[in-house]
């Protein structure tokens, strides 16, 4: 079981140490070869290594982020195709200043340009420094020289388009012999980032990252009854990450299960045992237990716009969160999982933390300036959408640990119940206690065997009064990672991939469908 | 960034050869954003960019791509990007030609002074509010947006289209140990933000937020302030007033057009040519906007189109064309107006004599059954007990669960009031508060 938890492999790096940048370094050069892509004239020093022994003299801290992505989309719908081809690249210069923050960026390169945007971000700090109750300060982090990249079997960009294309149009062709079948849909994308990152304390780190994912989703109607089944996921890997997700057989499946939700009885109402799969699951950890730890949010940095957290700082170390049974951790180490990386964006190295062990709340989500609030170090959780945006304290990959049971031993020893997988509609307080969450579909359980398919299921608790009732989860044999590419927060709204390590579990006395009145 | 930039690059654009026509959208945007939270400011960013989209079509097939910066060399590259991907797409029947030149009328929308607010000023601004919830022991947190926009669209047909634009928004959570109150002000102009009327609200909500007792979920007549609407409209534009989920038959408006689906007070339209919002006079297409009437006294009349869902419905475009890497999703109207009612706000809570007053929604979701419109969704930052026409008793928040036509159809009062909200990314409303019947609230939180 722990084996799927040691350090990836699927990251390479060179040897690693502390100091000033060389270029003796054959990575070093990509760097370099990179950087002078996004330069029209001058030199690598002058526009970033020069910029930041500069800004060393006249702030307290100084990062950058160079960044450069490359993206393709295919978007399917009834046949129809949408081929999308994307190239975006720009830098953040970060400044601490006499205590406060400010941030700036730009997609224009050259000299001048960049020396303005520092002098921006400059500028911003010392505004903010007008309107400061107390000065932000980090927590130690050791200087960082290294390069990674995700090693991949498959090229994403190397696969000919046609066979992507074609792949998409196939499932659409299966989904659609069913008559009922409206809407067929599918998408292939894939990104390369190259991302280097600089602070005025000695890190220079490079990391390349290939995301791959996308997947299919039907459509049913009949009168007024509409039904979805979907399966769509992301990782931090190549195209045989696609190519594993068995696209086509899944099409002829979901068409069905699509097509039987028409004429399937209503979930009915009540209290009941719920079982929940894997990709119900990863949502129900991200949204109940991932942004709740978000150490930012605890604190108020999110009160204006998404929220705040029931985990308060109190709470640390003591409160009862879940039951003996959850152990929850944030891990950034996990092979090929979406919320995977070497090194966050302040350069601390990804790790894995004890969020909940055996029910206990024990751990937050942590950046460097909010890690000293608690007395620790940061556990590297600081992330920035794009180039554009000021990193914000995101989720890596959100897990909750694997128990002993096999799904069919514990549909088995559930006399009563309810079986519900598949996101269809998400809704969370903004303190992230009480939720309600629609499924695709689910399975009615008597007597420890799945006896009918149930259309339009939705449940509902409060966050810690349903992690207490969890008595039992699934084996590593049931535990996969599910990417979750499009995680939303702060101002403007950053969307970030991240990722969520589940296997089937049980919930005693659930509230399912919708209280009528 | 000027215009004549803008105009340079498209010029190299669409003097590439290789595709039977061409597009070229460029939208330039700067945006200094100003966060502030526990009465201090903490995020205070700058950020500046341009995206260029590029549309090639062979034939009846589209390639698509897009680049980040007016550099030639990379102009070149999305240009030949989208023309060489476009063989690999399958041929769209219902596609004819890009849009050829249309008249369209110029909004005054930019104002310069807006565009050269400094960092200093924001954070005086931030400080009005700050202050205001500090001597009140209060606790302010919010965003004080400015943005300017160059947007142009340009294809190989002549269309030739540029809009500039800025927008400014305020937004203000005032919290205490146990409520919290919340407002919002947006407008083109800077001047018009005055932060000590959001303030005044956001605190005056919090303060009468105090102490807030649970009442049991069930049925309720509801007063929904213009804040609440807003969050319930985004959902609606989304799920059902676009031409493709009409098409795709899972619209609540499928099916449905001439037929009463709301009550008769109501009445929705989308603008993008009014000059209080974040205006847009054309869409991604360069297609003008038109004034689309979607609900007229209760009886649905119509979504929004772009040309391919146009052609597909044997309809005309109605200029509501997202960026062309959503043309699969399809249009959409992101400037919906609700008309007024007779009534001032005040005057329809002293009509009602039991209710509860919701000043806004957090997290709504519009996908339990789209058919039906049946959202899901919490209240937030400000929910009291309506007695006797009064507001006697704050409440923690409640869950709703509830059918938005069902809804619709019991509304009671429009207030004469409106406000308009949003900007954030390309939509504003211009909506009132509106008291409805029988609103279904199931489930509560604990605060």
């Amino acid at each position: 079981m722990r084996a799927r938890l040691v350090r990836s492999s699927h990251i390479v790096r060179p040897p690693t140490g502390k100091g000033r940048v060389s270029r003796g370094n054959l990575w070093l050069d990509n760097t370099v070869r990179f950087l002078e892509r996004c330069r029209s004239g001058g030199n690598v020093e002058e526009y970033f290594l020069n910029l930041l022994n500069d800004l060393k003299k006249n702030v307290d801290y100084a990062d950058i982020r160079v960044l450069e992505e490359f993206g393709e989309e295919i978007q399917m719908k009834n046949g129809e195709v949408n081929f999308v081809n994307t190239r975006d690249r720009g830098y953040g210069i970060r400044v601490l200043h006499k205590g406060s923050w400010g941030f700036a960026s730009s997609s224009t390169f050259g000299a001048e340009q960049v020396r303005r945007v520092a002098t921006t971000a400059t500028e911003i700090a010392a505004a903010s420094g007008t309107l400061k109750r107390q000065s932000a300060a980090l927590s130690e982090a050791e200087p960082r020289v290294d390069s990674c990249r995700t090693a991949v079997v498959k090229d994403p960009f190397k696969v000919p388009p046609d066979d992507k294309v074609g792949l998409l149009v196939e499932c659409s062709r299966i989904m659609r012999r069913h008559k009922a079948v409206k809407v067929a849909e599918g998408s292939i994308e894939s990104r390369e980032i190259t991302k280097v990152f600089l602070n005025t304390e000695g890190s220079h780190i490079e990391q390349r990252t290939v995301v791959t994912g996308g997947g299919i989703s039907c459509r049913t109607r009949s009168g007024g009854e509409i039904q979805t089944r979907s399966l769509y996921d992301y990782a931090v890997r190549g195209f045989e990450f696609i190519d594993s997700m068995n696209l086509l057989k899944e099409s002829e499946r979901l068409a069905r299960e699509a097509i039987e939700l028409l004429s399937a009885p209503e979930c009915p109402s009540g209290t009941t045992d719920l079982l929940l799969g894997g990709s119900q699951l990863a949502l129900q950890i991200h949204e109940s237990c991932g942004h709740p730890i978000e150490l930012d949010r605890v604190l108020g940095a999110e009160a204006g716009f998404y929220g705040t957290s029931f985990l308060t700082l109190d709470k640390l170390g003591s409160f009862r969160y879940g039951s003996d049974d959850v152990t929850i951790t944030a891990d950034a180490t996990l092979p090929g999982g979406l919320g995977s990386f070497a090194y966050d964006d302040e350069g601390v190295s990804g790790q894995r933390t004890v969020i909940v062990e055996r029910g206990i709340f024990k751990g937050y989500l942590t950046s460097r300036e909010t890690a000293c609030a608690i007395g620790q170090k940061s556990n590297g959780s600081m992330r920035a959408s794009s180039w554009s945006c000021i990193p914000l304290i995101r989720m890596t990959n959100i897990n909750l640990e694997p128990g002993e049971w096999t799904l069919e031993e514990l549909i088995r020893d559930t006399r009563k119940g309810i079986l519900m997988d598949s996101t269809k509609s998400w809704s969370i307080d903004d303190k992230r206690l009480n939720f309600q969450f629609g499924c695709e579909s689910a399975w009615q359980i008597e007597r420890g065997k799945l006896v009918r398919l149930l259309k339009n299921p939705v449940y509902t608790g409060i966050t810690p009064q349903f992690w207490r009732s969890c008595d039992a989860v699934c084996n590593s044999e049931e535990w996969r990672i599910w990417g979750v590419p499009n995680c939303g927060k702060g101002e403007p709204t950053q969307s970030i991939p991240v990722g969520h390590g589940v296997a089937p579990a049980r919930f005693r006395d659930v509230e399912v469908g919708v209280r009528r009145s | 960034m000027s215009e004549e930039r803008i105009r340079e690059a498209a010029k190299v654009v669409l003097s590439t050869s290789g595709a039977d026509q061409l597009e070229v959208t460029l939208l330039q945007e700067n945006q200094r954003l100003t966060r502030f939270a526990n009465n201090e400011i903490h995020q205070n960013v700058a950020h500046e960019d341009v995206q260029v989209r590029v549309r090639a079509i062979r034939g009846k097939k589209i390639g698509t791509a897009k680049v980040n910066s007016l550099n030639q060399q990379r102009l070149k590259w999305a240009t030949r990007k989208a023309i060489d991907t476009a063989p690999y797409g399958v041929e769209n029947d219902y596609f004819t030609s890009l849009p050829s030149p249309q008249r369209w009328q110029p909004i005054q929308a930019h104002f310069p002074s807006t565009e050269e607010v400094s960092a200093r000023r924001r954070a005086d601004v931030v400080r009005e509010v700050v202050d205001k919830a500090r001597r009140s022991r209060l606790s302010a947190a919010g965003a004080l947006s400015v943005r300017t926009r160059r947007f142009g669209v340009f294809n190989s047909l002549g269309v030739d289209a540029y809009h500039p634009s800025t927008w400014v928004r305020l937004t203000s959570v005032v919290s205490s140990q146990d409520s919290s109150g919340y407002s919002e002000v947006g407008s083109p102009d800077f001047e018009c933000v005055h932060p000590a009327r959001v303030a005044d609200e956001s605190i005056s909500k919090c303060v009468k937020g105090r102490h807030p007792v649970e009442v049991e979920p069930g049925r309720y007549d509801v007063f929904l302030e213009e804040y609440a609407l807003s969050e319930i409209f985004n959902w609606l534009a989304w799920i059902g007033m676009g031409a493709r989920s009409f098409q795709e038959e899972s619209s609540f408006m499928y099916g449905r057009i001439g037929e009463n689906i709301m009550a008769e007070k109501v009445t929705v339209w989308d603008d993008g040519a009014d000059p209080d919002t974040f205006s847009l006079p054309f869409d991604f297409e360069g297609v003008p906007r038109r004034k689309v009437t979607i609900v007229e006294r209760g009886v649905a009349r119509g979504v929004v189109y772009d040309t391919l869902t146009a052609a597909r419905g044997g309809s005309i475009s109605t200029g509501h064309a997202l960026p062309p890497e959503y043309s699969l999703f399809g249009p959409l109207p992101l400037h919906l107006h609700m008309a007024a009612g007779p009534s001032s706000k005040a005057s329809i809570i002293s009509s009602i004599e039991k209710g509860v007053m919701v000043t806004r929604f957090h997290y709504i979701n519009g996908l339990l059954k789209p058919r039906e419109a049946l959202f899901t969704g919490m209240t937030r930052d400000g929910t009291f007990l309506i007695e006797n026409g009064k507001l006697t008793t704050p409440l923690k928040n409640l869950r709703f669960t509830e059918s938005m036509l069902r809804a619709f159809t019991n509304v009671a009062e429009i207030s004469k009031e409106r406000r308009v909200l949003g900007g954030d990314d390309f939509s504003t409303f211009v909506l009132p508060a509106v008291w409805i019947k029988d609103f279904n609230f199931t489930g509560r939180t604990e605060f």
